[in-house]
């Protein structure tokens, strides 16, 4: 069956919306748009769509993908049209294109994300001084942090899956730049890194009141980066 | 505004997406050039208000306006209420995140007495004074309607104007007046403004009106201060269904909410007459929409919203006399493209079985019937037209044709009710549990009957409202008794808090002095009374001795036949002599027939209002 993929935005209003309330905004978009999807067998069908990957409550996005089972082959500039005048305000239709039926699910090739991270200063931060703790972070070979699970607090090694931590500081707030694995080997999250380091470095950031955007997701594969939408 | 609530209270607070506002098709206008504004609270939650039909109504009918808008207010959850206190910032609409106090009018809709609380901590979180006595012009308007305001004196003290009745046409009055004083040069009085209100038919304005009572705290009488306004005021009522301008492009919610899908009327009212029931008397009569109607909106419905279901709704659908026709209809049109059809209410008999056969596409798990009553002798008391073997017939064909889960609605409290009604009641459940072992076989071991019981409230305009309620202690009692007759592995038993049930009956029943006690109860902290956690009885009943209010005067007393009702001068269009005659029947075991199938009842209805009984299809499916 014909694959559309999909790249959206989740903009800064919409981005309290959970993963499921966006999973249900896309499905509501592809029925407005009139969008041939395919539906699974079964009792119940439900329609056919993937998504690399699940953006948490609170964090807005600038490039997320969705892969939808069409029923039938659709011009993608057509899907790409009708699919953006149904978005709701804040999720927007960056892009689309056909992808080869051997192509493998997004989930399974995504492995990087890239996060913006700003979070107010409780005093002020020197820039020196930031970048000195973020080296020494960096070059700690472990950092564990507890991890709340289902069977409680659990500690975790962040350190490998952070891939690359930038900072700086403007007026009352510090930024970062921030890279990390995702997938089922040790996904990072951008909070429990600026968290992590927070405390590493005794540095005055408030962490409740962290602003998260995500800035791209992607494949590293021998040392090369590729995005979904170039596979 | 939206920026700073963004920034400083939705990253703490649970649901965040209730507060957003922005959501598929709705409405924002320009704030500056609309002449009048009018902000909507549902006194719940998003999830909760969302999930109304009435809203969605006016929502649609008032922003297809160009002169007025309509934003959407809901009672913030507890947690936000404590960030918007603590920093200071008056509670606004989600459209447009403005201030309350920026709005012309404040419209309430009351669909349960239990949101009284929350509706005086909306005024109150918008910096809008609880008292219409405190409030002049330079405040919004207060005004309410729906169901519950047909008894509108407990909220007498607090509201300028109450709609009684069906709104979609009286709205557009109520607007063109507040629009007329708004615009009028010289500024104006709001006494001017409520003058040129209460002439439009079915306002009532409580200022309006002096309530003096007899020695004993009975009602001597209701009469009216100033000579142009109404002695009785008449509900609206629309009069056809199929013209009447419904909602076809719904706000689309990003988070869920107790109803997620398209809810499409296809009737309003229902005739069946059961003697507790307050709907059935204020919708009255009984008026249904064509068939052509119904698919058209659909399918506009379906286009416009994305949703995968479509359920009918109406206080019973099953009775719509052109019900299999459109299922057809729709299922047909529908399967394919994966919208499923619900039917959100069904009477306990084969017939809506088969109608649930026919729209059942998910996996079947339980189906819900609403016996009300164990015994034969008190469902004739009250008029609740469902035999023993009605239900019985219904639970076999559910269960042959798949359905393994049951759910059983009764009420305890009714009127004449003793332990053989409530030995009926379990007796009901273990047939349909032996029903269950005869019929599933190997697939028994999935059987669930869930047994509900709640706990019944007097209302106004019904039969039953001379009728005192169960003290807690009785109720409490009969819950006990019931919960250790159904101890079984197959049968899950539900009930109501009594003491809940016992203030609700105090605003079902209570005149205008109740209202003290309501404001007493918000100012010790009670909200959100219909949420279990937060329903604090200890507070109420610190409110009504503070306020000197017996709650039993209200809840427990007998009525007198002779005496003035706090809600007599509210007229539904229903004869009280024809609500007596119902009562003296009721405790006589006789019978009424719903005037669809039989001849009229002489409820006065017809009579009284532009408005008769409005049947779209030639042949009648289920005579009762």
């Amino acid at each position: 069956m014909p694959r559309a993929r999909i790249e959206f935005s989740k903009g800064d209003r919409v981005r309290f919306l959970s993963h499921l309330d966006l999973m249900k905004a896309m499905a509501r978009a592809i029925r407005r748009a009139e969008i041939p999807i395919a539906f699974s067998e079964g009792f119940n069908p439900h329609p056919k769509m993937n998504f690399a990957s699940a953006v948490a409550v609170g964090v807005s996005s600038e490039s997320e993908y969705m892969d939808i089972e069409l029923q039938h082959e659709v011009d993608i500039k057509e899907i790409v049209g009708r699919l953006a005048r149904a978005m709701p305000p804040g999720l927007d239709i960056k892009g689309g294109r056909i992808v080869p039926d051997s192509t493998p699910a997004l989930m399974a090739e995504v492995n990087r994300a890239a996060y913006h991270v700003s979070a107010p200063a409780r005093e002020p931060v020197n820039r020196e001084e930031l970048s000195a703790k973020i080296a020494h972070f960096l070059s700690t070979p472990e950092i564990v942090i507890e991890k709340r699970t289902k069977k409680g607090l659990r500690p975790k090694d962040i350190r490998p899956g952070i891939t690359h931590f930038r900072g700086s500081v403007s007026g009352e707030r510090v930024g970062f730049l921030l890279g990390t694995v995702l997938g089922s080997d040790g996904s990072v999250r951008p909070e429990e890194v600026v968290g992590a380091f927070a405390k590493q470095s005794g540095l005055p950031i408030d962490c409740d009141s962290l602003y998260i955007r995500r800035i791209s997701l992607y494949t590293e594969k021998d040392g090369k980066q590729i995005s979904p939408m170039d596979i | 505004m939206r920026q700073l609530i963004g920034n400083t209270i939705l990253p703490k607070v649970i649901k965040p997406v209730r507060y957003e506002g922005n959501e598929w098709n709705s409405v924002h206008k320009e704030w500056d050039s609309t002449p009048v504004k009018i902000a909507f609270a549902f006194p719940d939650v998003y999830e909760v208000g969302m999930s109304h039909l009435g809203l969605r109504i006016l929502y649609h009918i008032v922003n297809s306006r160009e002169d007025t808008l309509l934003e959407r207010v809901f009672a913030p959850w507890v947690d936000f209420e404590e960030k918007l206190r603590e920093i200071r910032i008056p509670l606004f609409s989600l459209e447009s995140y403005k201030p309350l106090t920026e709005f012309d009018v404040m419209a309430f809709t009351l669909q349960y007495e239990m949101s009284f609380t929350n509706l005086l901590n909306i005024l109150n979180l918008g910096g809008i004074p609880l008292l219409a006595s405190d409030r002049d012009s330079r405040w919004p308007l207060v005004i309410a309607g729906g169901p519950t305001a047909f008894n509108p004196e407990p909220l007498a003290p607090f509201i300028d104007a109450f709609l009684i009745g069906e709104g979609e046409e009286a709205i557009h009055e109520i607007i063109d007046v507040i629009k007329k004083w708004k615009q009028s040069p010289g500024g104006y009085q709001k006494r001017e403004l409520l003058t040129d209100l209460v002439r439009i038919p079915g306002v009532y304005v409580p200022e309006f009106y002096d309530v003096t009572y007899h020695a004993d705290g009975t009602i001597k009488e209701v009469v009216p201060n100033v000579s142009f306004a109404p002695a009785h005021v008449v509900k609206r009522i629309v009069r056809n269904l199929d013209t009447v301008d419904f909602p076809t492009g719904p706000i689309v919610p990003f988070t869920e909410i107790v109803h997620d899908r398209i809810m499409l009327e296809v009737l309003r009212g229902c005739s069946r007459g059961c003697r507790f029931c307050q709907a059935g008397v204020i919708y009255r009569p009984v008026r249904e929409k064509k068939p052509e109607t119904i698919l058209q909106q659909a399918s506009t419905l379906v286009e416009n919203t994305g949703y995968d279901e479509i359920s009918l709704t109406s206080l019973s659908t099953g009775d719509y006399t052109c019900v299999q026709g459109v299922l057809e209809s729709l299922v047909d049109r529908y399967g394919p493209v994966g919208v499923g059809i619900s039917l959100p209410s069904l009477r306990a008999d084969s017939f809506s079985v088969e109608l649930a056969k026919q729209v059942q596409r998910v996996r079947k798990t339980t189906l819900t019937f609403a016996p009300e009553a164990g015994t034969q002798r008190l469902r004739d008391v009250i008029n609740k037209g469902v035999t023993e073997k009605n239900l019985m017939e219904a639970v076999e064909g559910a269960f042959r044709a798949g359905w393994t889960g049951v759910k059983l609605y009764f009420m305890i409290g009714l009127p004449t009710e003793d332990k053989a009604d409530l030995d009926g009641i379990a007796d009901l459940a273990y047939k349909v549990v032996d029903l269950g072992r005869d019929i599933l076989g190997s697939r028994f071991g999935r059987l669930k009957v869930t047994v509900s019981a709640s706990s019944f409230v007097p209302k106004a305009h019904t039969p039953f409202q001379w009728v005192p309620q169960d003290s807690i202690d009785t109720l409490k009692e009969k819950q006990h008794y019931l919960a250790r007759r159904l101890k079984h592995r197959r049968i899950v038993f539900n009930w109501h808090d009594a003491r809940l049930s016992s203030i609700e009956a105090v605003f079902a029943r209570g005149g205008r002095r109740v209202a003290a006690a309501l404001e007493k109860a918000w100012q010790l902290g009670c909200k959100f009374d219909s949420w279990t956690d937060h329903f604090k009885f200890d507070k109420w009943i610190q409110a009504f001795a503070e306020t000197g209010i017996d709650p039993d005067f209200y809840a427990n007393r007998p009525f007198g036949k002779d005496e003035v009702l706090p809600w007599d001068h509210i007229d539904t269009g229903i004869n009280k002599e024809f609500l007596a005659s119902e009562y003296e029947k009721a405790f006589r075991g006789e019978t009424t027939s719903d005037c669809r199938y039989d001849k009229c009842t002489d409820c006065g209805v017809c009579q009284k209002l532009p408005a008769a009984v409005d049947l779209k299809g030639g042949a009648v499916n289920a005579p009762g």
